[in-house]
């Protein structure tokens, strides 16, 4: 990539045009994705209509540890070339992130009442989630705790390096352990055990979360951005 | 899906929690942008 297409300017250059295609595709596949997850969809022949909360829980769960690889590699770039838009970018997605992370808890622990008979057990994928909402939070409580925000960057940029350990311990977690947690039924290699009518919806809904993401995501970076511009031309005064 | 579905107190939190808090999210950060756009004009 050259090194003019990373520059700040370029980059709320090319998300003034973006942003209301990515809000757009945002509503769409929220629209086709609430209507196929409540409509068309048909009731799980053990679990009945409650399997419709995986519609919005697995996407979030997905999300969330996207959003935390996304927020790694952007600290490896801000830790490694001080990219100021890698900084930017880092600091707008955790928020996201961390919602994803507490959605993807809550409507697991709404699922699990019916279905387990408790809303929380102490698995090791529940645990390991609990965990990645932990290291989110302890990433905005590093970058907040200090007072010169380049010191507090830093030291939360470590941290999400360093949390890129639990990425594995997650996926792992229902393979490596024996757990209340059911194993990936999508994500394997022998391809998903999951039927086209409760895959398209899971899918349609996977999409919407992701351009979800995107819009807040350039609507955080640009404000970030415009916010940086505005104190050093305060400093200059 | 109908209305008389057991477990449907379940379905219709765990869908109200998601859409609530993500339109009150994005809508946080919508007025926000937009708020800082029409200062700098």
């Amino acid at each position: 990539m050259k090194y003019h297409l990373a520059q700040p300017s370029f980059f709320l250059k090319i998300t003034r045009p973006l942003l209301p295609a990515s809000g757009f595709l945002m509503t769409i596949f929220f629209i086709a994705g609430l209507y196929t997850s409540l409509v068309t969809s048909p009731p799980d022949y053990l679990q009945g209509d409650g399997m419709r909360i995986m519609y919005v829980h697995v996407p979030a769960s997905w999300m969330a540890l996207f959003v935390y690889g996304f927020l790694a590699l952007m600290s490896f770039f801000s830790l490694v070339w001080r990219h100021p838009l890698a900084e930017v970018l880092a600091i707008s997605a955790a928020p996201i992130g961390a919602l994803f992370t507490a959605l993807s808890l809550i409507t697991g622990s709404l699922w699990g009442k019916p279905m387990w008979g408790t809303y929380w057990v102490w698995d090791a994928r529940l645990t390991s989630v609990l965990i990645l909402l932990f290291l989110y939070g302890g990433y905005w409580a590093l970058y907040k705790s200090y007072t010169r925000p380049d010191q507090g960057l830093r030291a939360a940029s470590i941290l999400a390096l360093v949390g890129v350990i639990n990425l594995p311990i997650i996926k792992g977690s229902v393979e490596w352990w024996n757990t209340l947690h059911q194993p990936a039924s999508l994500t394997k290699l022998s391809g998903p055990s999951i039927h086209v009518s409760m895959l398209t919806p899971l899918l349609l809904m996977a999409g919407a979360y992701f351009f979800y993401f995107l819009t807040v995501l350039i609507l955080r970076a640009c404000k970030e951005l415009k916010t940086r511009k505005l104190m050093i031309l305060e400093s200059m005064k | 899906m109908s209305l008389s579905t057991p477990h449907l107190i379940y379905i219709l939190s765990a869908y109200g929690i998601t859409f609530v808090s993500l339109s009150f999210f994005l809508v946080l950060n919508y007025t926000q942008w937009k708020r800082l756009l029409s200062n700098e004009t």
